[in-house]
């Protein structure tokens, strides 16, 4: 089965803290991979680590061929990323801000045009397009981001906590945007602390907690090896466990 | 404990605990009053001949009267230079004109052979005194001979014919010093928010995942900082020009000495070339700050703050002549980028100086904008650029020279 994302025995120490510990999984292409952990579990650490932002301490991170952070520039270009904290250029238009990254992706003129239109309107922004950022909600810039990183239309989607402090309805859409994606032959990471999201969008989930992988698998395959009903049974378990 | 102790105590000890406020309140007014200092201490001492800064200073005479005037005049005037820690060279006056053309001597007065006799016949004679107006020593050393020489020679009056060797054109000093200042200032709004903004936004890690080389980046954010500086620097000089048009306009006729020259098609360069160099400095040294600073607001305070002892010692050079400093005080000035700007300026317009002092000035700025950009490109290249967390591990690298060493080979193992 061919990869997307392999991460062996990475560790990640930030001084005496650490932050990943001797973690091992590989995501599978065109999956949508849930990272799952409580807050401070280290999957933020990992998804900069997938990314090629930090370094790690020890282990290899392997992203869609590539040695990263060795060959970081190669494989972004095929990496999207929705960071769990982040804004956007409040005093550019939206439509701007994704011809902004749309162009340092490498996309211009006609097909630039295109694509812009085309994440617009996937994550339901096309009428506020010509508006300055700054104005948005935050549900609406939140959706902003999601187009942000999938402007290019790229191989592998990280998605940081995307729906986070977004209403039900924004919600509901990138969920679906997000099976969209996987349909299409996208693979996307999806971390996040909102168990709902992972059981509706993900088809296999990793559980970490202080940085070390404490179940891996399909959510039937995790319900059955823990003998719960319902991943929030088996999450609480596991993380519980860990935490006792 | 109190309410209102609580509450003093949890703010004291936030402000305690945040660096900026620290800096805000410790090290700013420290740099400034010492800037202030000694930018007063350049322009003050220089102008008491007896004081700790003050360095012996040359002066020449010329006496062609051999009466018992022109003997008193040689008298006063040996007496204040003693005084006033003046060696005076007695010369003839076709020796002292020589040296007034050179631009060799910074004073030179000439007693006349008529100086004895038209006192004893008028009450009144002239001498003629050659001043460097860039000089503020020379200034106050004539202003005290002549002050004495009235004083000694009692009802009679010693009438002195002052010509200036070098002029003083303020409003050139003016401009030379409001334009290194916009040059300064001009890039600080894109610089400070270029890194510490984006990370601020929280959009750097966005910008740092596409697939752009951090070289780039910092290409593309340099240009930007360049063409608000430019902007700054344009707006500057339209502001000057007015301030210059209104200064001449005010003192014409009346301050002659201080008129300032047309430029020259090469000291005009030489001005845009040390604006320049100026600009990429403090746009190099901004990255520096723009990495380190978490916000924008950070960013600002520790770029007004360590730009701020040049621009006081900038000041200070601009009115006092730079040889008339005591060595240590012009080692200090000559250490520290900044002032290249206007000492390159000063050197081309006021002093005429050789190229090769120009020229230095020059290196000396290119270099460390080099320098800057170098460890700049550096901490941009850092995990902690995007973490806030300590990156360096036990026995970790500390020091911007640990910027520049090799990392020791990933302790990586193959599945």
């Amino acid at each position: 089965m061919e990869l997307a994302v392999g991460l062996y025995d990475v560790s990640k120490h930030f001084g005496p803290v650490v932050a990943v510990d001797h973690l091992t999984l590989e995501v599978r292409r065109g999956e949508v991979f849930g990272l799952l952990g409580p807050n401070g579990a280290g999957k933020t650490t990992t998804v900069r680590m997938i990314c090629g932002l930090l370094k790690p301490t020890s282990g290899r991170v392997v992203v869609l061929g590539c040695e990263m952070p060795r060959e970081a520039l190669k494989a972004r270009r095929f990496i999207g990323l929705l960071p769990q904290e982040s804004d956007v250029y409040e005093s550019l238009t939206g439509r701007e801000n994704l011809e902004y990254f749309g162009r340092l992706y490498g996309l211009e003129g006609e097909k630039l045009a295109r694509r812009v239109e085309e994440v617009l309107k996937l994550v339901g922004l096309e009428e506020r397009a010509d508006d300055r950022a700054g104005e948005y909600s935050g549900g609406m810039k939140r959706r902003l981001m999601v187009a942000r990183a999938i402007i290019h239309d790229p191989e592998l989607v990280i998605l940081d906590e995307p729906t986070m402090g977004l209403d039900v309805f924004a919600v509901r859409r990138i969920r679906r945007l997000i099976r969209r994606l996987a349909e299409g032959g996208q693979t996307v990471i999806l971390t996040t602390n909102d168990l709902e999201d992972a059981e509706r969008t993900c088809d296999r989930i990793a559980i970490i907690d202080k940085g070390r992988l404490l179940a891996l698998g399909t959510i039937r395959e995790l319900e059955e090896k823990f003998q719960e009903k319902g991943l929030e049974e088996v999450f609480i378990r596991l993380v519980e466990g860990e935490q006792a | 404990m109190r309410a209102w102790a609580v509450v003093a105590k949890k703010e004291v000890k936030e402000q305690l605990r945040s660096r900026k406020a620290l800096f805000t309140l410790i090290i700013i007014p420290v740099l400034m009053w010492f800037g202030m200092g000694l930018m007063h201490a350049f322009i003050f001492g220089a102008m008491t001949p007896t004081g700790p800064l003050a360095t012996p200073m040359d002066m020449h005479l010329a006496v062609d009267d051999k009466g018992p005037y022109g003997l008193l005049a040689k008298q006063v005037i040996y007496a204040v230079a003693s005084n006033m820690n003046v060696v005076v060279h007695e010369v003839t006056y076709e020796k002292g004109m020589e040296l007034v053309h050179e631009g060799s001597t910074v004073l030179f007065i000439w007693i006349p052979a008529n100086f004895t006799r038209c006192l004893n016949e008028t009450g009144t004679a002239r001498i003629g005194v050659w001043v460097d107006m860039t000089s503020t020593r020379a200034s106050t050393v004539a202003h005290a001979m002549i002050s004495v020489l009235n004083s000694v020679v009692a009802e009679k009056k010693v009438d002195a014919v002052q010509t200036p060797i070098r002029k003083m054109p303020i409003t050139l000093v003016m401009l030379s010093l409001m334009l290194m200042m916009s040059a300064l200032w001009g890039p600080m709004p894109t610089v400070t928010s270029s890194f510490a903004g984006e990370r601020e936004r929280k959009t750097l890690e966005v910008l740092l995942v596409t697939p752009v080389s951090r070289h780039s980046i910092l290409l593309g954010k340099l240009l930007a900082a360049g063409f608000s500086a430019a902007l700054y620097m344009g707006s500057s000089v339209v502001g000057l020009a007015i301030y210059n048009s209104l200064v001449t306009w005010a003192t014409a006729g009346v301050m002659e000495e201080f008129a300032s020259p047309a430029l020259t098609i090469d000291q005009a360069l030489v001005v845009i070339a040390a604006a320049v160099l100026t600009v990429i400095l403090s746009i190099s040294v901004g990255i520096v700050i723009s990495c380190f600073a978490k916000s924008v607001k950070d960013a600002e305070t520790y770029y007004s703050a360590i730009f701020m002892l040049p621009i006081m010692l900038m000041s200070g050079t601009s009115f006092t002549r730079f040889d008339e400093l005591p060595l240590a005080i012009r080692a200090v000035i000559l250490a520290i980028p900044f002032s290249h700007g206007v000492l390159m300026v000063n050197n081309a317009l006021i002093y005429g100086a050789p190229w090769q002092a120009i020229a230095f000035n020059a290196a000396y700025m290119l270099v460390w904008s080099i320098g800057a950009l170098a460890v700049g490109a550096k901490l941009f290249e850092r995990e902690e650029i995007v973490e806030t967390r300590k990156v360096r591990g036990p026995g970790g690298r500390r020091g911007l020279l640990g910027l520049f060493k090799k990392e020791p080979r990933s302790r990586a193992r193959r599945p």
